[in-house]
Protein backbone atom coordinates (compact mmCIF):
# COMPACT_ATOMS: atom_id res chain seq x y z
CA UNK A 1 0.00 0.00 0.00
CA UNK A 2 2.77 2.33 0.85
CA UNK A 3 5.18 2.43 -2.65
CA UNK A 4 1.52 2.64 -4.37
CA UNK A 5 0.76 5.79 -2.09
CA UNK A 6 3.70 7.14 -2.37
CA UNK A 7 4.12 6.41 -6.07
CA UNK A 8 0.67 8.55 -6.80
CA UNK A 9 1.84 11.29 -4.67
CA UNK A 10 4.49 11.39 -7.15
CA UNK A 11 2.14 11.26 -10.33
CA UNK A 12 -0.21 14.27 -8.64
CA UNK A 13 3.50 16.35 -7.96
CA UNK A 14 4.15 15.73 -11.16
CA UNK A 15 1.21 16.67 -12.84
CA UNK A 16 0.42 19.65 -10.73
CA UNK A 17 4.08 21.25 -11.21
CA UNK A 18 3.82 20.39 -14.98
CA UNK A 19 5.77 23.54 -16.50
CA UNK A 20 9.14 22.63 -13.68
CA UNK A 21 8.53 18.79 -14.44
CA UNK A 22 9.21 19.59 -17.65
CA UNK A 23 11.97 22.02 -17.43
CA UNK A 24 14.30 18.84 -15.58
CA UNK A 25 12.80 16.38 -17.82
CA UNK A 26 14.03 18.50 -20.60
CA UNK A 27 17.61 19.21 -18.87
CA UNK A 28 17.92 15.43 -18.60
CA UNK A 29 16.99 14.82 -22.08
CA UNK A 30 20.11 17.18 -23.21
CA UNK A 31 22.44 16.52 -21.07
CA UNK A 32 21.65 12.44 -21.64
CA UNK A 33 21.60 13.58 -25.52
CA UNK A 34 25.46 15.18 -25.89
CA UNK A 35 26.30 12.70 -23.80
CA UNK A 36 25.44 9.92 -25.54
CA UNK A 37 27.38 11.79 -28.64
CA UNK A 38 30.05 12.86 -26.80
CA UNK A 39 31.12 9.23 -25.49
CA UNK A 40 31.83 7.74 -28.51
CA UNK A 41 33.35 10.64 -29.94
CA UNK A 42 35.90 10.75 -27.06
CA UNK A 43 36.79 7.04 -27.11
CA UNK A 44 37.02 7.32 -30.77
CA UNK A 45 39.34 9.92 -30.48
CA UNK A 46 41.22 8.57 -27.97
CA UNK A 47 41.47 5.28 -29.89
CA UNK A 48 43.23 6.93 -33.13
CA UNK A 49 45.39 8.06 -30.85
CA UNK A 50 46.64 5.11 -29.06
CA UNK A 51 46.80 3.48 -32.15
CA UNK A 52 49.36 6.59 -33.61
CA UNK A 53 51.19 5.65 -30.55
CA UNK A 54 50.99 1.81 -31.09
CA UNK A 55 53.36 3.03 -33.88
CA UNK A 56 56.14 3.69 -31.28
CA UNK A 57 58.78 0.79 -31.48
CA UNK A 58 62.57 0.67 -31.18
CA UNK A 59 64.87 -1.74 -33.41
CA UNK A 60 68.05 -3.82 -31.87
CA UNK A 61 70.21 -4.33 -34.47
CA UNK A 62 72.70 -7.40 -33.69
CA UNK A 63 76.39 -7.52 -34.51
CA UNK A 64 76.47 -9.04 -38.51
CA UNK A 65 78.79 -12.10 -36.75
CA UNK A 66 76.10 -13.04 -34.12
CA UNK A 67 75.64 -16.88 -33.80
CA UNK A 68 72.39 -18.87 -32.87
CA UNK A 69 73.37 -18.60 -29.50
CA UNK A 70 73.60 -15.34 -29.11
CA UNK A 71 70.34 -14.43 -30.76
CA UNK A 72 69.01 -16.72 -28.02
CA UNK A 73 70.71 -15.62 -25.21
CA UNK A 74 69.51 -11.57 -26.66
CA UNK A 75 65.90 -12.78 -27.29
CA UNK A 76 65.78 -14.04 -23.14
CA UNK A 77 67.01 -10.79 -22.46
CA UNK A 78 64.53 -8.48 -23.77
CA UNK A 79 61.55 -11.27 -22.97
CA UNK A 80 62.51 -10.44 -19.35
CA UNK A 81 62.32 -6.65 -19.49
CA UNK A 82 59.17 -5.58 -17.64
CA UNK A 83 59.25 -2.45 -19.89
CA UNK A 84 58.46 -4.51 -23.54
CA UNK A 85 55.16 -5.62 -24.62
CA UNK A 86 56.27 -7.70 -27.38
CA UNK A 87 59.53 -8.76 -29.30
CA UNK A 88 59.60 -9.43 -33.20
CA UNK A 89 62.54 -11.37 -34.41
CA UNK A 90 63.47 -10.67 -37.99
CA UNK A 91 66.36 -12.76 -39.45
CA UNK A 92 68.88 -11.15 -41.38
CA UNK A 93 67.79 -13.35 -44.81
CA UNK A 94 63.54 -12.10 -43.89
CA UNK A 95 65.28 -8.72 -43.92
CA UNK A 96 67.20 -8.87 -46.82
CA UNK A 97 64.34 -10.41 -48.74
CA UNK A 98 62.07 -7.82 -47.69
CA UNK A 99 64.51 -4.88 -48.84
CA UNK A 100 65.64 -6.67 -51.60
CA UNK A 101 62.02 -6.53 -52.98
CA UNK A 102 61.65 -3.32 -52.66
CA UNK A 103 64.80 -1.64 -54.17
CA UNK A 104 66.09 -5.08 -56.27
CA UNK A 105 68.75 -3.45 -58.27
CA UNK A 106 70.52 -1.56 -55.61
CA UNK A 107 70.70 -5.22 -53.59
CA UNK A 108 71.74 -7.12 -56.67
CA UNK A 109 74.74 -4.69 -57.02
CA UNK A 110 75.81 -5.24 -53.13
CA UNK A 111 76.04 -9.11 -54.21
CA UNK A 112 75.85 -10.50 -50.16
CA UNK A 113 74.00 -9.05 -47.11
CA UNK A 114 74.87 -6.80 -45.62
CA UNK A 115 71.86 -6.58 -43.09
CA UNK A 116 71.89 -7.81 -38.88
CA UNK A 117 69.46 -9.96 -37.28
CA UNK A 118 66.96 -7.40 -35.95
CA UNK A 119 64.39 -7.02 -32.86
CA UNK A 120 62.20 -5.00 -33.62
CA UNK A 121 60.28 -4.03 -29.62
CA UNK A 122 57.15 -3.01 -29.22
CA UNK A 123 56.84 -1.08 -25.55
CA UNK A 124 54.20 -1.63 -23.22
CA UNK A 125 53.45 1.99 -23.04
CA UNK A 126 54.77 3.89 -25.50
CA UNK A 127 55.81 6.68 -22.92
CA UNK A 128 58.71 4.16 -21.44
CA UNK A 129 60.55 4.06 -25.27
CA UNK A 130 63.49 6.13 -23.78
CA UNK A 131 63.87 4.21 -20.75
CA UNK A 132 63.47 1.28 -22.77
CA UNK A 133 66.80 2.50 -24.75
CA UNK A 134 68.33 3.60 -21.83
CA UNK A 135 68.31 0.04 -20.16
CA UNK A 136 69.33 -1.87 -22.99
CA UNK A 137 71.94 1.07 -23.64
CA UNK A 138 73.03 2.67 -20.83
CA UNK A 139 74.66 6.10 -21.92
CA UNK A 140 78.31 6.20 -20.59
CA UNK A 141 80.16 8.69 -18.85
CA UNK A 142 81.76 10.21 -22.24
CA UNK A 143 78.73 10.33 -24.05
CA UNK A 144 77.99 7.86 -26.17
CA UNK A 145 75.91 4.26 -25.15
CA UNK A 146 77.27 0.86 -24.07
CA UNK A 147 75.32 -2.14 -24.73
CA UNK A 148 74.21 -4.33 -22.04
CA UNK A 149 75.12 -7.55 -24.37
CA UNK A 150 77.98 -8.53 -26.48
CA UNK A 151 76.53 -9.34 -29.45
CA UNK A 152 73.98 -6.54 -29.74
CA UNK A 153 75.07 -3.60 -31.72
CA UNK A 154 72.87 -0.83 -31.48
CA UNK A 155 69.39 0.45 -30.16
CA UNK A 156 68.05 2.59 -32.15
CA UNK A 157 64.53 4.47 -31.98
CA UNK A 158 63.23 6.76 -34.56
CA UNK A 159 63.64 9.63 -31.89
CA UNK A 160 61.96 13.01 -34.00
CA UNK A 161 59.07 10.63 -34.70
CA UNK A 162 58.73 8.98 -31.74
CA UNK A 163 58.81 12.45 -30.28
CA UNK A 164 56.40 14.17 -31.89
CA UNK A 165 54.05 11.09 -31.70
CA UNK A 166 53.75 10.96 -27.68
CA UNK A 167 53.71 14.88 -27.66
CA UNK A 168 50.37 15.11 -29.57
CA UNK A 169 49.28 12.48 -29.03
CA UNK A 170 49.52 13.37 -25.16
CA UNK A 171 48.08 16.11 -25.49
CA UNK A 172 44.57 15.08 -27.37
CA UNK A 173 43.98 12.31 -24.94
CA UNK A 174 44.25 14.94 -21.72
CA UNK A 175 42.63 17.41 -23.64
CA UNK A 176 39.70 14.73 -24.53
CA UNK A 177 39.60 13.47 -20.83
CA UNK A 178 39.30 17.04 -19.65
CA UNK A 179 36.03 17.96 -21.56
CA UNK A 180 34.44 14.37 -20.65
CA UNK A 181 35.00 15.59 -17.15
CA UNK A 182 33.75 19.37 -17.25
CA UNK A 183 31.04 17.59 -19.43
CA UNK A 184 29.92 15.40 -16.87
CA UNK A 185 30.14 17.84 -14.07
CA UNK A 186 28.26 20.72 -16.28
CA UNK A 187 25.62 17.73 -16.48
CA UNK A 188 25.19 16.60 -12.55
CA UNK A 189 25.17 20.87 -11.73
CA UNK A 190 22.37 21.32 -14.63
CA UNK A 191 20.14 18.90 -13.55
CA UNK A 192 20.62 19.28 -9.93
CA UNK A 193 20.03 22.91 -10.29
CA UNK A 194 17.04 22.27 -12.24
CA UNK A 195 16.01 20.15 -9.69
CA UNK A 196 16.74 22.50 -6.72
CA UNK A 197 14.66 25.18 -8.79
CA UNK A 198 11.26 23.15 -8.90
CA UNK A 199 11.81 22.10 -4.89
CA UNK A 200 12.59 25.45 -3.96
CA UNK A 201 9.00 26.37 -5.29
CA UNK A 202 7.62 23.97 -3.26
CA UNK A 203 9.31 24.40 0.08
CA UNK A 204 6.17 25.40 1.88
CA UNK A 205 4.44 22.37 1.56
CA UNK A 206 7.28 20.50 2.46
CA UNK A 207 6.96 22.54 5.18
CA UNK A 208 3.43 22.19 6.17
CA UNK A 209 4.13 18.10 5.70
CA UNK A 210 6.59 18.16 8.38
CA UNK A 211 4.64 20.04 11.07
CA UNK A 212 1.69 18.05 10.43
CA UNK A 213 3.69 15.34 11.74
CA UNK A 214 5.13 13.24 8.32
CA UNK A 215 8.74 11.85 8.91
CA UNK A 216 11.54 12.89 6.70
CA UNK A 217 10.98 9.85 4.57
CA UNK A 218 7.37 10.20 4.21
CA UNK A 219 7.85 13.37 2.24
CA UNK A 220 11.40 12.29 0.45
CA UNK A 221 9.99 9.27 -1.10
CA UNK A 222 7.30 10.59 -3.57
CA UNK A 223 10.60 13.34 -4.37
CA UNK A 224 12.90 10.18 -5.11
CA UNK A 225 10.46 8.38 -7.81
CA UNK A 226 9.31 12.15 -9.12
CA UNK A 227 13.16 12.27 -10.17
CA UNK A 228 13.03 8.63 -10.97
CA UNK A 229 10.19 9.34 -13.54
CA UNK A 230 12.00 12.41 -14.51
CA UNK A 231 15.10 10.53 -15.74
CA UNK A 232 13.26 7.37 -16.89
CA UNK A 233 11.30 9.77 -19.41
CA UNK A 234 14.21 12.31 -20.21
CA UNK A 235 16.63 9.51 -20.61
CA UNK A 236 14.12 7.29 -22.60
CA UNK A 237 13.29 10.23 -24.71
CA UNK A 238 17.23 11.11 -25.76
CA UNK A 239 18.09 7.64 -26.18
CA UNK A 240 15.60 7.55 -28.70
CA UNK A 241 16.62 10.22 -30.40
CA UNK A 242 20.37 8.37 -30.10
CA UNK A 243 19.16 4.98 -32.02
CA UNK A 244 17.37 7.28 -34.91
CA UNK A 245 20.46 9.37 -35.31
CA UNK A 246 22.47 6.38 -35.03
CA UNK A 247 20.51 4.33 -37.27
CA UNK A 248 19.88 6.93 -39.89
CA UNK A 249 23.14 8.75 -40.29
CA UNK A 250 26.18 6.70 -38.05
CA UNK A 251 25.68 3.67 -39.59
CA UNK A 252 25.44 3.83 -43.24
CA UNK A 253 28.37 6.35 -42.84
CA UNK A 254 30.51 3.68 -41.20
CA UNK A 255 29.64 0.81 -43.99
CA UNK A 256 30.35 3.38 -46.79
CA UNK A 257 33.24 4.66 -45.61
CA UNK A 258 34.74 1.56 -43.44
CA UNK A 259 35.84 4.69 -41.33
CA UNK A 260 39.62 5.03 -40.80
CA UNK A 261 40.84 1.77 -39.10
CA UNK A 262 37.65 2.41 -37.00
CA UNK A 263 38.84 2.68 -33.55
CA UNK A 264 36.75 0.25 -30.66
CA UNK A 265 33.88 2.37 -29.92
CA UNK A 266 31.55 1.31 -26.78
CA UNK A 267 28.91 -0.83 -27.76
CA UNK A 268 25.71 0.57 -28.32
CA UNK A 269 23.15 -1.24 -25.77
CA UNK A 270 26.15 -0.72 -23.45
CA UNK A 271 26.48 2.96 -23.58
CA UNK A 272 22.26 3.75 -23.77
CA UNK A 273 22.05 1.23 -20.48
CA UNK A 274 25.03 3.45 -18.93
CA UNK A 275 23.42 6.72 -19.68
CA UNK A 276 19.58 5.45 -18.54
CA UNK A 277 20.96 4.54 -15.06
CA UNK A 278 23.07 7.69 -14.95
CA UNK A 279 19.97 9.78 -15.77
CA UNK A 280 17.78 8.30 -13.34
CA UNK A 281 20.64 8.25 -10.94
CA UNK A 282 21.45 11.80 -10.56
CA UNK A 283 17.84 13.07 -11.22
CA UNK A 284 16.69 10.62 -8.18
CA UNK A 285 19.56 11.46 -5.97
CA UNK A 286 19.47 15.17 -7.10
CA UNK A 287 15.55 15.12 -5.45
CA UNK A 288 16.08 13.00 -2.86
CA UNK A 289 19.25 14.75 -1.04
CA UNK A 290 18.41 18.88 -2.42
CA UNK A 291 15.04 18.16 -0.50
CA UNK A 292 17.32 17.89 2.30
CA UNK A 293 17.59 21.52 3.62
CA UNK A 294 13.77 21.99 3.32
CA UNK A 295 13.35 19.32 5.75
CA UNK A 296 14.92 21.02 8.63
CA UNK A 297 11.95 22.30 10.03
CA UNK B 1 -0.36 18.77 30.31
CA UNK B 2 2.09 21.21 29.34
CA UNK B 3 4.51 22.91 31.69
CA UNK B 4 7.09 25.56 31.19
CA UNK B 5 10.07 26.05 33.83
CA UNK B 6 12.33 28.58 33.85
CA UNK B 7 12.20 28.92 30.06
CA UNK B 8 14.46 31.05 28.13
CA UNK B 9 14.96 31.74 24.55
CA UNK B 10 17.56 33.68 23.11
CA UNK B 11 17.92 34.43 19.21
CA UNK B 12 21.29 36.61 20.03
CA UNK B 13 23.53 36.92 23.40
CA UNK B 14 21.80 40.30 23.99
CA UNK B 15 18.31 39.83 23.26
CA UNK B 16 15.90 37.02 24.70
CA UNK B 17 12.45 36.10 23.73
CA UNK B 18 11.84 34.74 26.38
CA UNK B 19 13.56 35.57 29.43
CA UNK B 20 12.82 32.73 32.32
CA UNK B 21 9.11 32.16 32.18
CA UNK B 22 7.10 29.27 33.96
CA UNK B 23 3.79 28.29 33.79
CA UNK B 24 1.66 24.64 33.81
CA UNK B 25 -1.55 24.18 31.96
CA UNK B 26 -3.61 21.35 32.96
CA UNK B 27 -5.48 18.27 31.01
CA UNK B 28 -8.93 19.77 29.63
CA UNK B 29 -8.04 23.56 29.70
CA UNK B 30 -8.65 26.33 27.63
CA UNK B 31 -5.57 28.60 27.75
CA UNK B 32 -4.93 32.08 26.03
CA UNK B 33 -1.49 33.41 25.79
CA UNK B 34 -1.47 37.06 24.92
CA UNK B 35 0.39 39.96 24.75
CA UNK B 36 1.85 42.22 21.52
CA UNK B 37 3.55 41.30 18.99
CA UNK B 38 7.29 40.79 19.78
CA UNK B 39 6.12 39.63 23.49
CA UNK B 40 7.06 36.09 22.77
CA UNK B 41 3.83 34.52 22.36
CA UNK B 42 5.37 32.93 18.84
CA UNK B 43 7.96 31.53 20.56
CA UNK B 44 6.37 29.78 23.23
CA UNK B 45 4.22 28.47 20.00
CA UNK B 46 7.52 27.20 18.41
CA UNK B 47 8.62 25.82 21.27
CA UNK B 48 6.22 23.68 21.89
CA UNK B 49 5.95 22.18 18.51
CA UNK B 50 10.02 21.98 18.33
CA UNK B 51 9.81 23.99 15.68
CA UNK B 52 12.90 25.97 18.03
CA UNK B 53 15.15 24.46 20.83
CA UNK B 54 15.03 26.77 24.44
CA UNK B 55 18.62 28.08 24.95
CA UNK B 56 17.84 27.63 29.24
CA UNK B 57 14.76 25.63 31.52
CA UNK B 58 12.99 22.82 30.72
CA UNK B 59 9.45 22.28 28.92
CA UNK B 60 7.75 19.21 29.29
CA UNK B 61 4.43 18.02 27.27
CA UNK B 62 1.95 15.47 28.59
CA UNK B 63 4.69 14.20 30.92
CA UNK B 64 7.48 14.59 28.44
CA UNK B 65 10.70 16.37 28.11
CA UNK B 66 10.76 17.85 25.01
CA UNK B 67 14.67 18.18 24.68
CA UNK B 68 14.82 14.48 25.19
CA UNK B 69 13.30 13.71 22.32
CA UNK B 70 15.50 13.32 19.19
CA UNK B 71 15.48 14.80 16.05
CA UNK B 72 13.95 11.37 14.23
CA UNK B 73 11.42 11.06 17.04
CA UNK B 74 10.24 14.68 16.50
CA UNK B 75 6.98 13.43 13.28
CA UNK B 76 6.12 11.10 15.57
CA UNK B 77 5.83 13.56 18.94
CA UNK B 78 4.00 15.94 16.56
CA UNK B 79 1.24 13.91 15.91
CA UNK B 80 -0.10 13.71 19.17
CA UNK B 81 -0.35 17.61 19.05
CA UNK B 82 -3.25 19.34 16.69
CA UNK B 83 -1.38 22.94 15.42
CA UNK B 84 -3.51 25.64 14.06
CA UNK B 85 -1.75 28.79 12.22
CA UNK B 86 -2.61 32.23 11.38
CA UNK B 87 -1.63 31.61 7.77
CA UNK B 88 -3.90 27.83 7.71
CA UNK B 89 -0.59 26.42 6.27
CA UNK B 90 -2.72 23.73 4.25
CA UNK B 91 -1.17 21.99 1.12
CA UNK B 92 -2.19 24.40 -1.91
CA UNK B 93 -2.17 21.64 -4.38
CA UNK B 94 -4.85 19.20 -2.58
CA UNK B 95 -8.58 19.77 -1.82
CA UNK B 96 -10.57 20.36 1.62
CA UNK B 97 -10.93 16.56 1.53
CA UNK B 98 -7.31 15.84 0.60
CA UNK B 99 -6.10 18.28 3.06
CA UNK B 100 -7.25 16.48 6.32
CA UNK B 101 -6.62 12.91 4.80
CA UNK B 102 -3.26 13.67 4.66
CA UNK B 103 -2.91 14.15 8.26
CA UNK B 104 -3.85 10.57 8.49
CA UNK B 105 -1.71 9.30 5.53
CA UNK B 106 1.15 10.19 7.71
CA UNK B 107 0.46 8.25 10.33
CA UNK B 108 0.10 5.29 8.10
CA UNK B 109 -3.67 5.32 8.52
CA UNK B 110 -5.48 3.24 5.87
CA UNK B 111 -7.84 4.23 3.26
CA UNK B 112 -11.00 2.56 5.27
CA UNK B 113 -10.01 4.74 8.65
CA UNK B 114 -9.57 8.02 5.76
CA UNK B 115 -13.11 7.29 4.60
CA UNK B 116 -14.85 6.67 8.14
CA UNK B 117 -12.78 9.89 9.85
CA UNK B 118 -12.83 13.08 7.15
CA UNK B 119 -15.94 13.60 6.16
CA UNK B 120 -17.10 13.39 9.77
CA UNK B 121 -14.60 15.92 10.89
CA UNK B 122 -15.53 17.89 7.99
CA UNK B 123 -18.95 18.10 8.81
CA UNK B 124 -18.36 18.90 12.49
CA UNK B 125 -16.33 22.41 10.95
CA UNK B 126 -19.12 22.70 8.81
CA UNK B 127 -17.29 22.50 5.31
CA UNK B 128 -19.17 18.97 4.28
CA UNK B 129 -20.48 21.02 1.20
CA UNK B 130 -16.38 22.10 0.23
CA UNK B 131 -14.81 18.89 0.06
CA UNK B 132 -13.34 18.54 -3.32
CA UNK B 133 -12.34 22.42 -3.32
CA UNK B 134 -8.69 23.82 -3.20
CA UNK B 135 -7.59 25.93 -0.68
CA UNK B 136 -7.47 29.15 -2.81
CA UNK B 137 -11.29 28.79 -3.58
CA UNK B 138 -12.17 28.91 -0.08
CA UNK B 139 -12.63 32.05 2.45
CA UNK B 140 -10.55 32.87 5.20
CA UNK B 141 -12.64 31.42 7.91
CA UNK B 142 -13.21 28.49 5.89
CA UNK B 143 -9.55 27.29 5.06
CA UNK B 144 -8.99 27.84 8.95
CA UNK B 145 -11.68 25.58 9.30
CA UNK B 146 -10.07 22.86 7.17
CA UNK B 147 -7.10 23.83 9.04
CA UNK B 148 -9.09 22.84 12.34
CA UNK B 149 -10.15 20.08 11.06
CA UNK B 150 -6.51 18.72 9.91
CA UNK B 151 -5.87 19.37 13.43
CA UNK B 152 -8.43 17.51 15.17
CA UNK B 153 -8.99 14.84 12.75
CA UNK B 154 -6.29 12.34 15.07
CA UNK B 155 -7.96 13.46 18.07
CA UNK B 156 -4.83 14.75 19.73
CA UNK B 157 -5.28 15.47 23.94
CA UNK B 158 -4.10 18.57 22.99
CA UNK B 159 -4.52 21.72 20.21
CA UNK B 160 -2.08 24.38 20.01
CA UNK B 161 -3.35 27.48 18.03
CA UNK B 162 -1.04 30.50 16.59
CA UNK B 163 -2.85 33.93 16.06
CA UNK B 164 -5.85 31.32 14.82
CA UNK B 165 -8.22 34.37 14.13
CA UNK B 166 -5.42 36.95 13.41
CA UNK B 167 -6.90 37.53 9.28
CA UNK B 168 -10.38 37.15 10.16
CA UNK B 169 -12.70 39.39 10.79
CA UNK B 170 -14.92 39.41 14.05
CA UNK B 171 -17.92 37.34 13.04
CA UNK B 172 -15.89 35.00 11.39
CA UNK B 173 -13.34 34.87 14.53
CA UNK B 174 -16.53 33.74 16.88
CA UNK B 175 -17.33 31.24 14.88
CA UNK B 176 -13.45 29.74 14.44
CA UNK B 177 -13.29 29.86 18.24
CA UNK B 178 -16.75 28.16 18.92
CA UNK B 179 -15.23 25.21 17.29
CA UNK B 180 -11.97 25.47 19.34
CA UNK B 181 -14.27 25.57 22.28
CA UNK B 182 -16.40 22.78 21.58
CA UNK B 183 -12.85 20.94 20.61
CA UNK B 184 -12.02 21.52 24.30
CA UNK B 185 -15.19 20.61 25.42
CA UNK B 186 -14.51 16.89 24.15
CA UNK B 187 -11.56 16.86 26.60
CA UNK B 188 -8.89 18.27 24.90
CA UNK B 189 -6.60 21.08 26.19
CA UNK B 190 -6.88 23.91 24.50
CA UNK B 191 -3.80 26.42 24.32
CA UNK B 192 -4.75 29.73 22.32
CA UNK B 193 -2.09 32.52 21.42
CA UNK B 194 -3.41 35.66 20.03
CA UNK B 195 -3.19 39.40 20.40
CA UNK B 196 -6.94 40.27 20.19
CA UNK B 197 -8.23 41.24 23.73
CA UNK B 198 -11.49 42.06 23.25
CA UNK B 199 -11.84 38.39 21.97
CA UNK B 200 -10.06 37.08 25.19
CA UNK B 201 -12.11 39.89 27.90
CA UNK B 202 -14.93 37.77 26.06
CA UNK B 203 -14.47 33.97 26.34
CA UNK B 204 -13.81 34.53 30.19
CA UNK B 205 -10.87 31.89 29.99
CA UNK B 206 -7.89 31.54 31.94
CA UNK B 207 -5.54 34.18 30.32
CA UNK B 208 -1.51 33.95 30.47
CA UNK B 209 -0.05 37.24 29.26
CA UNK B 210 3.68 37.86 28.31
CA UNK B 211 5.23 41.31 27.54
CA UNK B 212 9.22 41.68 26.89
CA UNK B 213 9.80 37.54 27.45
CA UNK B 214 8.03 37.23 31.32
CA UNK B 215 4.52 36.81 32.25
CA UNK B 216 3.07 39.84 33.81
CA UNK B 217 -0.21 38.01 34.34
CA UNK B 218 -1.79 34.56 34.97
CA UNK B 219 -5.35 34.49 35.66
CA UNK B 220 -6.16 31.53 36.67
CA UNK B 221 -9.10 31.83 39.18
CA UNK B 222 -9.91 35.72 37.77
CA UNK B 223 -13.81 36.32 36.35
CA UNK B 224 -13.83 32.13 35.43
CA UNK B 225 -16.68 31.58 32.87
CA UNK B 226 -18.53 28.30 34.17
CA UNK B 227 -19.02 25.39 31.87
CA UNK B 228 -21.58 26.38 29.44
CA UNK B 229 -22.67 24.64 26.10
CA UNK B 230 -21.50 25.51 22.71
CA UNK B 231 -25.06 27.13 22.33
CA UNK B 232 -24.69 29.10 24.99
CA UNK B 233 -20.29 30.13 24.59
CA UNK B 234 -21.80 31.51 21.10
CA UNK B 235 -24.98 33.51 22.31
CA UNK B 236 -23.12 35.10 25.05
CA UNK B 237 -20.18 35.70 22.31
CA UNK B 238 -22.45 37.36 20.18
CA UNK B 239 -24.42 39.35 22.59
CA UNK B 240 -21.17 40.73 24.07
CA UNK B 241 -19.75 41.77 20.73
CA UNK B 242 -22.87 44.00 20.21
Amino acid sequence: MKPVFFLREALRALKRNAIPSFAAMATVLVTVLVLGVFIPVVQATTGAANEVRGKVIADVYLKTDAQQKDVDRVERVLKSEPMIKSVEFISKDAAYKTERERNPKAYELLGSNPLPDTFRITPGNPDDIAKIKDALAPEAAGGGRTVIDPAIDEVRNREEDTNKILAVTGVVKITMALLAGLLGVASMLLIANTIRLSLYARRREVEVMKLVGATDWFIRWPFVLEGVIVGLVGGVLAIALLAVVKIAVVDPLAADFALIAAPDTIDFPLLIGLLLVAAVAVSSLGSGLSLRKFLRV
Amino acid sequence: MISFSGVEKRYSATDSALDGISFDIFPGEFVFLVGHSGSGKSTAMKLLIKELEPTAGEIRVAGRDLQKIPRPRVPYYRRNLGVIFQDYKLLPNRTVYENVAYALQVTGGGRREIRDKVPDILRLTGLSTKLHNYPDQLSGGEQQRVAIARAFVNHPPLLIADEPTGNLDPETSIGIMQLLYRINQTGTTVLVATHDVSMVDKMRRRVIELSEGRIVRDEQSAAYAAAESTREFAIRMRSAQG
